[in-house]
């Protein structure tokens, strides 16, 4: 597990090109990206990870790394 | 107006079937609220003394429907009220959350009416209340698939059971609530605080979600006589939502 295969799950979850994201990116200045994927992303952190985000949690987040934190950090709790 | 009434709400414990239940201890009608959450029932029989009988029962249970109603008296009123929401993208779908979506809000208010229905359960003239939603019927919203398309479901059953019921006088209508401010909301955390003060921008009305009880006193017009000229409806209350 990953920050490069999590960049893979995130860019399937909101339908762009991984190769256009780092971990440093900046992802809700995204063109594609809106509120409503929130609702993509905590589903992908079911389905992947088996954990349960909230709006909220993911709100507080900025860069693609600070949500691979936020999602590790629950995943080895 | 409901002197002697037995009305059956399920999705009791919570929500909008909490506040139909409250909504109609103020009048004469005897309510019997079934519902999954046993302290919130002893909460109710608590507030409703002798005027409520409570049923701690699951309505996936479908094989247990005629045990359920065995020892019921016939309804001059029925909630379907019971309901639950799941996120479910297409690019993460889960055929467990789809069905047990389509279990709790589509499949138990028709195999419900049925089986009263069988068992004569139904007073003539009675009145049926389903909960539709503006989601389905009006609006699309992401990673709502199965609950829009349970809720479209409530207000063709609407329609169907308004004209096999209508030779016995019996109504049935289905309401459509834009977002209402239930546990279903609070409890969801799926939306940030901002994105729900966003959303809630959008209603025209107050820009806000409905509260419960603005969604029970309608049910409460529907299952009564002022509303004896109306059957196979799905009435909209959303703030202006849909209008805009």
């Amino acid at each position: 597990m990953t920050i490069d295969d999590f960049i893979e799950k995130f860019a399937f979850a909101i339908e762009t090109e991984a190769s256009s994201l780092s971990p440093e990116t900046d992802y809700k200045q995204l063109p594609q990206w809106d509120s409503l994927n929130t609702l993509a992303l905590i589903a992908m952190a079911d389905a992947e990870y088996g954990i349960t985000l909230s709006g909220q949690a993911i709100n507080d987040t900025r860069t693609i790394a600070d949500l691979w934190t936020l999602i590790s950090s629950k995943v080895k709790a | 107006m409901f002197a002697d009434k037995h009305i059956l709400v399920t999705g009791a414990t919570s929500g909008i079937g909490r506040a139909v239940v409250v909504d109609l201890l103020r009048t004469e009608a005897h309510l019997i609220a079934v519902g999954r959450n046993r302290k919130h029932l002893e909460d109710l029989a608590l507030l409703g003394k002798d005027k409520v009988t409570t049923i701690e029962f699951d309505l996936t249970d479908f094989g247990g429907y005629r045990k359920l109603i065995a020892d019921m008296p016939s309804l001059d009123g029925l909630v379907c009220s019971a309901g639950i929401v799941e996120n479910n993208p297409l690019r993460f779908f889960s055929l467990e959350k789809y069905q047990r979506t389509v279990d709790v809000n589509q499949t138990a208010p028709l195999h419900l009416v049925a089986e009263l229905a069988k068992a004569n359960r139904l007073r003539d003239k009675a009145s049926i209340v389903l909960l539709s939603s503006i989601t389905g019927t009006s609006i699309g919203m992401k990673g709502t698939a199965a609950y829009a398309a349970t809720k479209a479901a409530q207000a063709a059953y609407a329609k169907v059971m308004a004209l096999e019921f209508a030779h016995k006088g019996i109504r049935v209508n289905a309401i459509a609530p834009g977002m209402v401010q239930t546990p279903l909301v609070d409890g969801s955390h799926q939306l940030s605080a901002e994105a729900i003060e966003l959303d809630k921008a959008r209603y025209p009305l107050g820009k806000r979600y409905a509260e419960p009880e603005e969604i029970a006193s309608v049910v409460r017009f529907l299952l009564s006589v002022d509303a004896s000229f109306m059957t196979g409806q799905n009435v909209v209350v959303d703030g202006g939502f849909t209008v805009q």
